[in-house]
């Protein structure tokens, strides 16, 4: 896939609640290669957008083409064998399990374990266990070696920048052709933001394409290509962060008419 | 003393492994499962014909190669057999309210509970069935006096094995590991790719084989069964299940024992003309002791607020 291809393809997504239309007929294109941040105001249904993405529930209507193909309403882990993985706005560890563990975890997709495999072990699941242990080491180091050097940790024990660093590597180990980011910086100091934007830049420069959710605009403005900014459900601006900057609407979005007619 | 100790060792190495199927279904779907018991008592009936078949009971002397295949093979049988029927029970009661309000599939597992109890009434009569006898008891002397007999110590081994397997199943292998996550975080073990109703029907497909195979080992040991066999059972492998810690592996294994060792205890209380007198009060002794656990420490002994679930 060329750069600038486009690898995901958003037409016409529609979610409704009820009464409520958290998303409204939303289109948007992620290219191969970039990063894309998902901004708005709280309730703009950003999150909405990445949970039908990655299947938690279906669209009421609409289309997501991934490669291609339309994967709008399929179940999770079909979604995620395809190639997207995600973290979540509250972190979703799994917190009884050591660090290694998760990220052996995130790489569960590439393994094909069946009961036969696991009890019989030949030499085949073995090696490929053993690749698997490779894999999860090398994402860990690489994103970050003190992560690695507390391998044998619980996840729970791990400060909250190390955790979040920690549901981002379950997230890789996978090497998804897309990885959904919700709101990683979330909770984080300005040092530990800072730093996090570094490793969503190192990230994209192994050539990973990332779709971001991010509330702390300094990060936005910073690490993205383009930006969509969505206000109650439906597409207000898109373009880069200098065009999305001086958008009227986003200002008035953000902070009301009165700002942005002053 | 001692020999208290191994009858409960081998009565609480029963309950144990029926605790594992309510601690494993309860970890991962948040469901006690209450036609577990009964699965078990299917179990104990499939395996009757088998050993029918497999073991000449005329015999005076049973060859041990002979009772040793037999059982085996019975153990395989019914251990195959429960893992269908729980898989099956899964896929038609409780996979259709997985998302429902949590009474919902409560009340369907006591239905279930019911039809099987009631299948069995059907089938094998209200009366209770000699199990086909296996093999010849042989003491053998053991600490302090005491004897401990050949059953006692098949029963306790085979337990153990098991108990050895899910263990390292649980904790060392990928699809164990998958398990865990569904536990922990149904949602975001899905998006790991990780296939959560493939994971739910494996863990009824094993928590209900362990019951089979279990079954077995309660036919050779109780050596008789009765349609609600499976109702007073499994009552009290979910008491152990909860002393231990509701969710965990360990816990349901620990609990077990325990009340096998209470109830064995209180079997022999009393001496002379009230001998035997205990075994009118084992259920409130086990039932007060649920109660004591569920007062002091609601999360079971080996359960904490963050407890492993499966």
């Amino acid at each position: 896939m060329t750069e600038n291809e486009d690898l995901v393809r958003v037409q016409g997504l529609t979610r409704r609640f009820g009464g409520l239309t958290a998303v409204d007929s939303l289109d948007f294109e992620v290219r191969a290669g970039e990063i894309l941040s998902l901004i708005g105001p709280n309730g703009a249904g950003k999150t909405t957008v990445f949970n039908i993405i990655s299947g938690i529930y279906p669209p009421t209507s609409g289309q997501i083409l991934f490669k291609g193909e339309n994967i709008a309403g399929l179940k999770p882990d079909r979604v995620q064998r395809k190639g997207i993985s995600r973290t979540f706005q509250t972190l979703r560890l799994f917190a009884n399990m050591s660090v290694l563990e998760n990220v052996l975890v995130g790489y569960h997709s590439r393994l094909h374990s069946n009961l036969f495999g696991d009890i019989v072990k030949p030499p085949w699941v073995v090696k490929a266990e053993k690749e698997a242990v490779e894999r999860s080491r090398e994402v860990l180091g690489r994103l970050s070696p003190r992560l690695l050097s507390r391998q044998e940790f619980r996840a729970s024990d791990l400060a909250y920048a190390d955790r979040r660093l920690l549901e981002l590597a379950r997230a890789l180990v996978s090497d998804p052709a897309l990885l959904l980011l919700d709101e990683p910086t979330a909770g984080m100091n300005p040092t530990e933001a800072a730093e996090f934007m570094d490793h969503i830049r190192h990230i994209h420069a192994d050539g990973f394409t990332i779709l971001l959710i991010e509330h702390n605009l300094n990060v936005v403005m910073g690490v993205s290509h383009r930006i969509v900014v969505l206000d109650y459900g439906t597409k207000i601006a898109e373009g880069t962060p200098d065009e999305v900057r001086s958008n009227e609407r986003v200002i008035e979005a953000y902070l009301g008419r009165k700002a942005a007619s002053a | 003393m001692v020999e208290i100790l191994i009858a409960g060792l081998a009565l609480g190495s029963l309950y144990a492994i029926v605790a594992l199927g309510y601690t494993m279904v309860y970890g991962i779907i948040e469901l006690i499962n209450f036609a577990h018991g009964d699965v078990f008592t299917f179990g104990v009936f499939v395996a009757i014909p088998v050993l029918d078949r497999l073991i000449n009971q005329s015999a005076i002397n049973i060859s041990p190669l002979q009772s040793l295949i037999g059982i085996g093979v019975a153990m395989i049988v019914s251990a195959l057999l429960c893992g269908i029927l729980g898989v099956a029970i899964e896929r038609l009661a409780y996979r259709p309210l997985r998302n429902a309000p949590r009474l919902a599939p409560l009340i369907t597992a006591i239905g279930v509970s019911l039809i099987i109890e009631n299948a069995l009434f059907q089938w094998q009569g209200g009366g209770l069935i000699g199990f086909p006898s296996t093999l010849n008891v042989v003491q053998y002397p053991f600490l302090g006096g005491a004897t401990i007999t050949n059953v006692q110590i098949l029963v306790i081994a085979v337990a153990v094995l098991m108990m050895i397997g899910l263990d390292l199943f649980v904790n060392r292998t990928n699809v164990g590991k998958a398990m865990r996550a569904v536990a922990q975080d149904r949602e975001a073990a899905a998006m790991m790719g990780i296939n959560v109703d493939r994971i739910i029907s494996l863990t009824f497909l094993i928590g209900s084989a362990l019951a089979g195979a279990g079954a077995v080992i309660y036919g050779i040991e109780i050596s008789e069964v009765g349609y609600d066999t499976g109702f007073t059972l499994g009552l009290f492998a979910f008491t152990a299940a909860v002393v231990g810690g509701i969710g965990n592996i360990r816990g349901a294994m620990l609990g077990g024992i325990l009340i096998g060792v209470v109830i064995s205890w209180v079997d022999n209380l009393g001496s002379g003309a009230s001998a035997g007198a205990g075994t009118e009060w084992y259920d409130v002794v086990v039932f007060a002791i649920l109660v004591l656990i569920l007062v002091f420490r609601p999360a079971g002994l080996l359960g904490t607020n963050t407890t492993e679930k499966v």
